[in-house]
């Protein structure tokens, strides 16, 4: 397995069309070594979404993308256009543009990250995923991963608990975990009504994924984070918090949508830092996390 | 406008190479199931390439050896090595048939259309072009003239065309790891 240095990390909630050449320019300027995205990266339409692949294509930085539940019904497009940019970035350094690094999908896999302060394994849970306690795509999932119940997937996150070579883990989702409470201001609670349906759960977190955190750390393993989005925050008034410390856990719902808005100032772009280094005044932290926004001069507020 | 430079051979060179590679996916990822979905979205966007790649290498009349193993680099590279080599041959049964039943000019003009909607789109289809074109080590008059006309068909100006077939002579950069 390579290795990537990650001390410094993006996290980009849903995109939801709101990426912009803005974005691929800014962030190579911030020096972040990787951006990780969580996924539903169009507005709902094959051809946006395929458009937001073309776009994330272009980044000067690595990025994985764990597609979301808005991907599944585009996701033969949005692979077949990611496989065209892939080989066409390659051809593009073989003929000495370098510039464009751009995008690996991810889910069902591991990913070694190598920090300053030490090694740790971040794992792309399932795809698609949407909560609720079903196996959300399952035709989509089986063809492009092999996994189409939520015991296949939960098989799937344990084997790759277990061939983690790392103490610490941090898991990536598009919808966080079952587990953390169905209060409206809760990182994973339902904001949506389900018609005559009084008996579904509100907490809407995926039971896989705690399924796979709980596992981890029965083998010893150090959960330092989960980080996903899907559950918008901010939406229909209701305001849900970025993080959640729990059973020495981060918890980052990162979905801010849009996360690209209109200031006196300029377009505002929105991403959730993590740092993985220590040397700041937070280094008590290891994992230290932060909310910005930026507009196209870096003005942060 | 000048074909054989650094660029193209250094283009051609690498799609040869990519042909005799063994068709394993690339990047890490996995395999298109025979018929699903996913191989169907391959091959519709590789589609326009590979048409324009085989129109080229047949302009002469026949598709030499060269040119057939730089359209299976080029399809290699493009679809990240998802797609089954022999479905290329199956791909290009279907051009053949599209040009005896439509002509050379309306294919090229199809395809040259349906490229030049997207400038990237479009100026690396004319690169791979001369490189097919150049892909038995030499160009003919009649290959020079047909991709002079492709990059008109293509939108592509004359100078950023040259531009293009021209740049190229800087070292090889890898690719950035990421596991």
């Amino acid at each position: 397995m390579n290795v990537t240095k990650a001390d410094h990390i993006a996290i980009i909630g849903d995109v939801h069309g709101f990426w912009n050449e803005a974005d691929n320019l800014e962030f190579s300027k911030l020096g972040v070594d990787l951006l990780l995205f969580v996924g539903d990266l169009g507005s709902g339409t094959r051809k946006n979404g395929v458009e937001m692949i073309s776009r994330l294509s272009k980044l000067r930085v690595p990025g994985l993308v764990l597609p979301g539940n808005n991907d599944a019904p585009h996701l033969a497009h949005l692979g077949a256009e990611w496989g065209y940019q892939s080989g066409k970035a390659d051809l593009l350094r073989l003929v000495g543009s370098p510039q464009r690094v751009g995008i690996r999908p991810c889910g069902f896999t591991a990913h070694e990250l190598s920090t300053k302060s030490g090694n740790l394994t971040l794992i792309a849970a399932r795809p698609c995923a949407m909560g609720g306690g079903e196996c959300s795509f399952p035709e989509e999932l089986s063809r492009n991963y092999g996994v189409s119940s939520i015991e296949e997937s939960v098989k799937r996150l344990k084997t790759l608990v277990d061939q983690s070579s790392t103490e610490a883990i941090v898991f990536v989702a598009h919808n966080g975990p079952y587990g953390l409470g169905g209060k409206p201001r809760d990182l994973w609670s339902r904001d949506f009504p389900i018609g005559s349906d009084h008996d579904a759960p509100n907490d809407w977190g995926d039971h896989d994924l705690s399924e796979a955190i709980k596992y981890a750390k029965n083998q010893g393993k150090r959960v330092d984070g989960v980080i996903a989005g899907h559950m918008h925050r901010g939406s229909e008034g209701k305001t849900r918090p970025a993080t959640l410390r729990f059973e020495g856990t981060t918890y980052v719902n990162s979905a801010v949508v849009p996360r690209i808005r209109t200031h006196p100032d300029g377009e505002l772009h929105h991403f959730v830092e993590l740092r993985l280094d220590p040397g700041s005044k937070k280094a008590d932290e290891r994992f230290m996390i932060d909310e910005k926004w930026f507009n196209t001069s870096w003005n942060e507020n | 406008m000048k074909l054989d430079t650094p660029l193209v051979q250094r283009l051609r060179d690498h799609l040869i190479q990519q042909s005799r590679a063994s068709f394993a996916p690339l990047h890490g990822t996995s395999t298109a199931q025979c018929g699903s979905e996913e191989e169907a979205a391959i091959l519709e966007r590789f589609r326009p390439f590979g048409e324009l790649l085989f129109l080229v290498a047949q302009a002469d009349g026949q598709v030499e050896k060269e040119e057939r193993s730089l359209m299976k680099g080029a399809f290699h590279v493009l679809t990240a090595g998802r797609v089954r080599g022999t479905v290329l041959a199956q791909l290009e049964n279907e051009l053949a048939s599209a040009l005896k039943e439509h002509g050379v000019e309306a294919r090229l003009e199809a395809v040259c259309n349906a490229l030049s909607h997207n400038r990237e789109d479009a100026e690396l289809a004319l690169s791979l072009a001369s490189a097919v074109a150049l892909a038995d080590f030499k160009i003919d008059a009649n290959e020079a003239l047909l991709i002079s006309q492709l990059a008109s068909w293509l939108g592509i100006p004359k100078t950023r065309a040259n531009e293009l077939l021209s740049i190229g002579h800087q070292s090889i950069p890898p690719r950035p790891p990421l596991g």
